[in-house]
């Protein structure tokens, strides 16, 4: 009886607490409004010029000023996943025409290369985890069955080469890679008690450096690139309470060892780090504002210069960040909400010109200075 | 300065009432002892702990160093009326001792000796020697040094004569007999524990006891290689105790001679309102801890008894030990969630699973799911191993699917060059060798080579790992070979080549992949999905769950109730894999089989086993993630289906 009285004084609490959330994120943030259903769409360009998207029959489709291209055609219920990066020389492709037959964690897609606002696709291999590097020059993607790393010029087809990883414990570890230049690579990986170390490839020497390894099982880690800063989290394996630290690499120093963190918590934060598009000092991610045992998710900006953060959202389970061309999204009670950027594409797509930013960045901006 | 409350304080104040205890017992036993001389020696109560010790201490020097204070050297003790020992001796070896151990000593003047024949207490006094008060023929009060066994030889004749029995039930020729005929009960209840408690500290075996514990711990602190004789005795001892005795009797002792002073702290190992405390009890099947256990202890068999109950402490005091426990050959996400969120979510948990799966090996994690939910309905125990972890998944979804004959929506084919018809043809076939299954991959391709390649009528197959198959090796020589290469293996996807006879055969190919709807993913093909399959091959009844009151009904209404669903990882577990680009989603099977109220909270969450998750290591989530993964999931279905259900039977 306690118990049930218990229920019921969390559930009216619950429903206040979402009374006033909703009001606070319908206020500051608006939702993405595009011609086609959010569901559907894969990557919208900046200025809205570009619209990928997909039909569950499984093609996907390319849209652009009168015209509209099919990219590529699978099995119904194909689901392709888009990636660009702030160069927009290259989007990549990850198609998966069994994602609602086959369940695994880094499943077998086809990699897919296309230029930029481009609609014809270049098959490039199988694998997941596909990422862009070094002005899009470079594609690296990761096969779990040969748990290799493969990397492939995107200009010359004949450039490539793969690195193979260890990680026999956690048969679902996937790595973090980042191409320095094109002959020094940084890759994670498992030894046999589950602990991360962070390898230096020079391709070159054909030298393997293990740089780091101060991070326990416990711990996983996020690495980003962001311009000229590697960028390394060391977070929190979920449910474990653990804090989280931040990392900046300096490489021309020939960083051997992990410093000073640039921004600690005792909390076990969600990390997803992305690199502002347009500020190259800024970085956004993830953090526990709550507690170990009721955590609280929302976005923040951490400022690479000053190492000062802001709070950003006031969602309180924002456990999404998307960076969608430039355009921040977060999902909210399953609406896609525009954090920073235009969320104007339904007039882009319709021809009209881009209209003066009335964009979410600039409410929360004023909303934290409240 | 001292408070009169530190625990210094308080452990002067206990022995004094203790030493006033045995000043007593031996005023009774040596009534000639003259009262005047024991009142001049004895303490006020309310002394302060340093005074005490520091008078303690000089009286020790001062009595056992200066000859001159009438200390006796050739006493005859024959000639003694009674002996007894010195107060301020007992008083430097309560205060020097272990808090705890007065508490054992308070009991009975035969225990306390007990407990000095068995080197318990410290003292300040070199060789091991004992003060003693005298009172001699003419009823003259002496004092006098003795060796412990002359002081145990005396006190047997005088008081204890059991003393001498136990030297000799507990020496190390009898003590693992002794101790069989000991029993070591479990409390059930707290007044039962209480009880048991009293018990022990009453039992003139207990100092015995507490002496093998004290052996082994203290052999533990041994290290070097430079030792003593003490030393090499000390260890020679642990480490028979270690072999010979059972671990469920050592950790009882340890429990117990750590926890002498306690009886809330004895009886927290046993009440614990835990699942292992539960498994130990028989409130909670053996199987919510047994894996754990095997495989914290490094057992290659089922734990005992005493194992889970080294587990049960192991896993309370380092909780940490499941993070990482319990992976070796059966691989899932690492780490876990440690003992405590296991224990609580275990606790909770509905779901039969008498056996153990390898997630991390599988092919596709719907076998995983498939296999967990028809061995809850129709639970059966499984002798798993690291070879069958995986495959029994497999073969339980195989069965489930052609239970209804459809062979047209099978996924793997053998292929081969058929001689006959002169073109490729395709047969279906199941991974592994199974004796009853006519479809197995052995029989298969025992009948396409007896058809197409000229095998020999009897012609059997063989599945082999390609570490094993050596050619040169007569067993090898003849007959036909399923070369894997198991390194990179799963039940659905393996890398095999067929020896008949030493020769390769290279025209027949292993094709496809475990594909499963498990909810409908098209309308033509509704029936064949497994949600479907379960209802009308297995009796699983089903209905879409869409809030939390739905879901909680269902588990607490229904005996075996348990729920199933399909929801984005982005979702359920961001902090490992956050969604970072639009309409991201790698969808999981996942099972929820239990509820949990956060009591601190007041929050009811749900206990979640993720088809990643390790059998033994649910997790405990938020209403939320459930509900946002499936809500992304359902977006991107190709017939926008929910896709979480309520199973029951």
């Amino acid at each position: 009886m306690a118990s049930k009285n218990k229920l019921l004084q969390s559930i009216a609490r619950n429903f206040v607490l979402y009374s006033i959330s909703t009001t606070l994120y319908s206020v500051e943030y608006p939702e993405l409004m595009a011609k086609q259903s959010n569901e559907n769409i894969r990557l919208i360009s900046k200025d809205g010029k570009y619209t990928y998207y997909q039909k569950k029959s499984g093609s996907l489709h390319f849209s652009t000023n009168y015209s509209l291209k099919e990219v590529l055609k699978s099995e119904p219920g194909t689901q392709y996943t888009l990636l660009s990066t702030p160069a927009r020389k290259q989007i990549v492709i990850q198609e998966n025409p069994l994602f609602n037959q086959q369940f695994t964690v880094n499943p077998n897609e086809k990699i897919y290369l296309i230029n930029f606002g481009g609609y014809t696709p270049k098959m490039i291999g199988h694998g997941s985890h596909a990422r862009l590097h070094l002005q899009d020059k470079w594609l690296s993607y990761f096969d779990s069955k040969s748990k290799k790393i493969f990397f492939q010029n995107t200009e010359n087809e004949a450039l490539k080469f793969n690195i193979s990883i260890n990680a026999r414990i956690n048969p679902f570890f996937y790595p973090q890679v980042i191409m320095i230049d094109e002959t020094t690579i940084l890759f994670s990986d498992l030894n046999a008690d589950g602990s991360t170390g962070i390898f230096k490839l020079e391709r070159q020497k054909n030298n393997l450096t293990l740089l780091e390894k101060v991070i326990s099982y416990q711990h996983q880690i996020e690495l980003v690139a962001c311009n000229q800063r590697i960028i390394i989290l060391k977070k929190a394996h979920p449910h474990l309470h653990v804090g989280t630290e931040m990392y900046l690499w300096n490489f021309n120093l020939e960083q051997t060892k992990l410093v000073k963190p640039i921004y600690q918590s005792q909390l076990a934060d969600p990390g997803s780090l992305q690199c502002d598009y347009d500020d190259q000092h800024k970085l956004y991610f993830i953090k526990n504002t709550g507690s170990t045992s009721k955590p609280e998710y929302d976005a923040f900006i951490f400022d690479l210069e000053s190492y000062e953060i802001k709070r950003l959202t006031y969602l309180f389970s924002n456990t999404s960040l998307i960076n969608m061309d430039g355009v921040l999204l977060s999902i909210d009670r399953g609406k896609l909400l525009v954090i920073k950027g235009s969320n104007l594409y339904k007039e882009s797509d319709l021809l009209n010109p881009l209209s003066t930013q009335t964009s979410g960045d600039v409410k929360a901006e004023l909303r934290n200075e409240n | 300065m001292k408070l009169k409350t530190s625990p210094l304080f308080l452990l002067s104040l206990f022995s004094n009432f203790l030493i006033l205890g045995f000043t007593c017992l031996n005023l009774k036993a040596s009534e000639p002892l003259n009262s005047s001389t024991l009142k001049k020696r004895s303490l006020g109560l309310i002394e302060t702990a340093q005074r005490l010790q520091n008078l303690t201490k000089d009286q020790i020097e001062t009595q056992s160093l200066s000859k001159k204070l009438s200390i006796l050297n050739d006493f005859e003790l024959k000639n003694a009326q009674s002996i007894s020992l010195n107060q301020a001796f007992l008083k430097d070896i309560f205060t020097q001792s272990d808090p705890k151990l007065l508490s054992l000593a308070k009991e009975n003047e035969c225990t306390l000796y007990s407990m000095l024949d068995n080197d318990f207490f410290k003292s300040s006094l070199k060789d091991r020697k004992f003060l003693v008060d005298i009172v001699d023929s003419k009823n003259q009060g002496q004092r006098m040094l003795l060796t412990k066994d002359e002081f145990v030889q005396y006190i047997t004749q005088k008081k204890c004569f059991y003393l001498k029995e136990h030297r000799i039930i507990f020496d190390l020729k009898n003590v693992v007999k002794t101790l069989e005929g000991i029993p070591f009960s479990i409390p059930k209840t707290q007044n039962e524990c209480k009880e048991l408690h009293g018990y022990w500290l009453k039992n003139p075996y207990t100092p015995n006891l507490c002496k093998i514990n004290l052996t082994i711990n203290d052999a533990k602190k041994i290290s070097g290689g430079d030792l003593t004789e003490n030393q090499i005795i000390t260890k020679k001892e642990a480490n028979f105790y270690t072999e010979q005795i059972p671990s469920f009797k050592r950790v009882y002792l340890e429990n117990l001679c750590q926890h002498l002073d306690s009886p809330e702290k004895f009886c927290q190992n046993y009440l614990k309102n835990d699942v292992w405390n539960k498994v130990l009890n028989a409130e909670a099947p053996t199987y919510k801890m047994s894996h754990l256990c095997e495989n914290a202890l490094g057992l290659k068999s089922t734990p005992k008894t005493s194992d889970l109950l080294l587990c049960a402490q192991r896993f309370n005091n380092s909780p940490e030990t499941c993070q990482t426990k319990g992976m070796e050959g059966y691989p899932g996400y690492f780490p876990k969630v440690d003992c405590d969120q296991a224990s609580s979510a275990l606790k909770e948990s509905k779901l039969q699973a008498d056996y153990h799966d390898c997630p991390g090996n599988s092919s596709n994690l719907a076998l995983v799911s498939i296999h967990r939910i028809i061995n809850h309905f129709y639970p059966e125990k499984i002798d798993s191993n690291i070879d069958n972890c995986d495959s029994m998944s497999a073969q339980t979804a195989s069965k489930l699917f052609f239970s209804i004959k459809n062979d047209n929506q099978w996924p793997l084919n053998i292929c081969y060059f058929n001689r006959i018809e002169k073109k490729e043809t395709c047969t279906i076939y199941i991974p592994g060798d199974k004796s009853d299954e006519s479809l197995s991959e052995d029989k298969v391709v025992s009948k396409i080579l007896y058809n197409h390649y000229g095998a020999l009528p009897k012609t059997f197959c063989q599945i082999t790992d390609k570490k094993k198959y050596n050619p040169i090796r007569n067993e090898f020589k003849q007959g036909c070979f399923i070369v894997n290469n198991f390194d990179s293996c799963t039940a659905g996807a393996c890398e095999k080549v067929i020896y008949l006879d030493q020769k390769k055969i290279s025209n027949i190919r292993f094709e496809g992949s475990f594909k499963f709807d498990l909810f409908p993913t098209a309308f033509k093909n509704e029936r064949y999905s497994t949600i479907n399959l379960f209802e009308e091959v297995k009796k699983i009844q089903s209905k879409p769950l869409r809030n939390i009151n739905e879901i909680e009904f269902h588990l607490n209404q229904n005996k075996n109730g348990i729920v199933f669903g399909l929801a984005c990882i982005e979702d359920l577990l961001p902090e490992w894999k956050a969604r970072t680009i639009i309409n991201q989603c790698q969808p999981i099977p996942f099972l929820i089989t239990g509820t949990y109220l956060n009591q601190a909270t007041s929050t009811l969450k749900f206990v979640i086993l993720l088809s990643t998750d390790d059998l033994s290591s649910p997790r405990i989530i938020e209403w939320e993630r459930i509900f946002n993964g499936v809500s992304h999931y359902s977006n991107l279905h190709p017939l926008s289906l929910w896709t979480m259900y309520g199973l029951k039977k």
